[in-house]
């Protein structure tokens, strides 16, 4: 199950899934341009479900597990990608967009995880990656919402993660750095996408599937023994 | 005292202590009673703010009724309005603020599988959400003074993890990530922002536990809320002066993050 699959790091994950031999559920907000990923999906030969959903709401998240469930069976995998950003200076941010960002980025994480563990539990099997992000651990001063949404991400992670290590599901945090998607283009100009690019210790930005390796290891059965853990990929930007 | 609150034994006003530094404290429980304590013994003013009547009047009661210390309580801990309302209160008492310490939380175990949305989102709202709107009540007044000092609280569960209770180490972890984007973007106009993250506290709630707790620590023992408050008074002074985006821990060593 890949969460914000419509686009962007999601898409390029659920599309990566597909070549690997998995079945992928995909969810998102949008509906049009999901639709195209399960296209996507399809023609590499792979049975999908795509289902519109806002992950900020337990009830549409409850009733989309369970019908991935009867189309394509238990859910070993869980990606959480799906992610808002809302980009005003601090003195400007509105309770409204605050808990906007919680909701969709922090709420919405834990809903998605709770849905689907049971099945995990019962089967004492799973594996989820949350997204982090380079900024929960730089701050970020026009985004204090969305960092802050993203450090819950990576403690709600570390406490999930030791509930039910001793159930055989291993929890783990990718923290992407600037990645080239739509989602930065929403708050920073092409000058500006390729000026971080410049300085970034690569010398470049994120792909998607820069992100999407590192998460394909955390969700295969290579990755035994790590859990709790928050792996940033960004080009060496945040080293600490 | 407003609309906003009801204050308790209001001082009287009539102390004038010019050169007094003015806080604002949320959360009357151990650590913050401690903080709002020494600050007083320290010469300054505190505004304290809790959602019990009961812990507002003990923090009263600990400085004999003193006008250096009002106390409001509010059933609203995480509504903006209020806040604000609040801030202005102290304002219109005092004339400036000099910093805030938001220590108001709440925690709860119950399992991720199990827990209901209400109760998920009863914790992120006292701790999250009211950190969030008391920050951004007394900034304008920190960036009308030009300076000031803000603290916030997390824990060594936002890093070893709470096995049932995630919200709260949720929580905890965005408060970090909040506390760092505030320093950057507030520290322009000379605010510094900190968090202060205690290990195991002797507190009213640790119950039969403290044993257990204190045995796995380096130093043998379980901190003190006057240990805590040692760091959050640090943090607010102007010994910490170039301290700021920073992650304080007071915890005899229980991580070394």
């Amino acid at each position: 199950m890949v969460t914000g699959a419509a686009s962007g790091i999601g898409r390029a994950l659920a599309l990566a899934l597909a070549d690997a031999g998995a079945r992928v559920a995909l969810a998102d907000l949008q509906p049009d341009p999901l639709r195209e990923t399960a296209a996507a999906v399809s023609a590499r030969g792979a049975a999908s479900f795509a289902h519109p959903v806002d992950i900020s709401n337990e009830d549409r998240i409850g009733e989309f597990v369970a019908l991935v469930q009867e189309h394509l069976g238990p859910i070993e995998l869980l990606a959480n990608v799906a992610g808002i950003f809302i980009a005003v200076p601090f003195t400007e941010l509105s309770e409204e967009a605050w808990d906007r960002n919680i909701a969709v980025n922090l709420t919405g994480t834990f809903l998605c995880c709770r849905a689907v563990l049971p099945g995990m539990l019962v089967r004492r099997y799973g594996k989820i990656v949350n997204f982090g992000s380079e900024l929960f651990r730089t701050g970020a001063p026009d985004a204090a919402a969305y960092a802050a949404s993203k450090g819950g991400i990576v403690s709600f992670t570390r406490s999930l993660a030791k509930e039910v290590a001793a159930a055989g599901i291993q929890v783990n945090v990718v923290a992407p750095g600037l990645t080239d998607t739509a989602q930065p283009r929403g708050h920073l100009t092409e000058a500006q996408m390729q000026a971080c690019a410049a300085s970034n210790p690569m010398g470049r930005m994120g792909q998607p599937i820069d992100i999407v390796q590192p998460t394909l290891f955390f969700l295969s059965d290579h990755n035994t023994y790590i859990t709790g853990q928050v792996l940033h990929v960004g080009g060496g930007e945040v080293c600490w | 005292m407003s609309a906003a609150g009801r204050s308790v034994g209001r001082g009287d006003g009539t102390r004038i202590m010019k050169e007094s530094r003015v806080y604002l404290i949320t959360g009357m429980s151990d650590i913050g009673r401690a903080a709002a304590l020494r600050l007083v013994q320290q010469g300054a003013r505190v505004a304290v703010v809790d959602i019990d009547r009961a812990a507002c009047e003990r923090v009263r009661a600990a400085v004999d009724g003193s006008a250096d210390v009002v106390a409001t309580y509010t059933a609203e801990i995480a509504e903006g309005a209020v806040a604000q309302r609040i801030v202005a209160d102290v304002l219109a008492h005092w004339g400036h603020l000099d910093g805030f310490v938001a220590c108001a939380e709440i925690t709860g175990s119950v399992p991720v599988v199990d827990m209901p949305m209400a109760e998920w989102s009863r914790v992120l709202s006292v701790n999250l959400r009211g950190t969030f709107v008391y920050c951004k009540a007394v900034a304008p007044a920190l960036v009308t003074r030009g300076r000031g000092a803000i603290v916030v609280t997390s824990s060594h569960l936002a890093y070893e993890g709470a096995p049932g209770a995630t919200h709260y180490a949720a929580t905890k972890g965005a408060i970090e990530s909040l506390m760092r984007s505030l320093a950057c973007a507030l520290g322009p106009q000379g605010i510094r922002v900190n968090a202060l993250a205690p290990g195991p506290t002797e507190t009213a709630e640790l119950g039969p536990r403290r044993a257990e707790l204190a045995v796995h620590q380096p130093l043998g023992r379980l901190g003190t809320p006057e240990e805590v408050a040692a760091g959050v008074t640090y943090l607010l002074s102007d010994e910490a002066d170039f301290v700021t985006g920073q992650v304080l821990h007071v915890n005899g060593g229980c991580i070394m993050p």
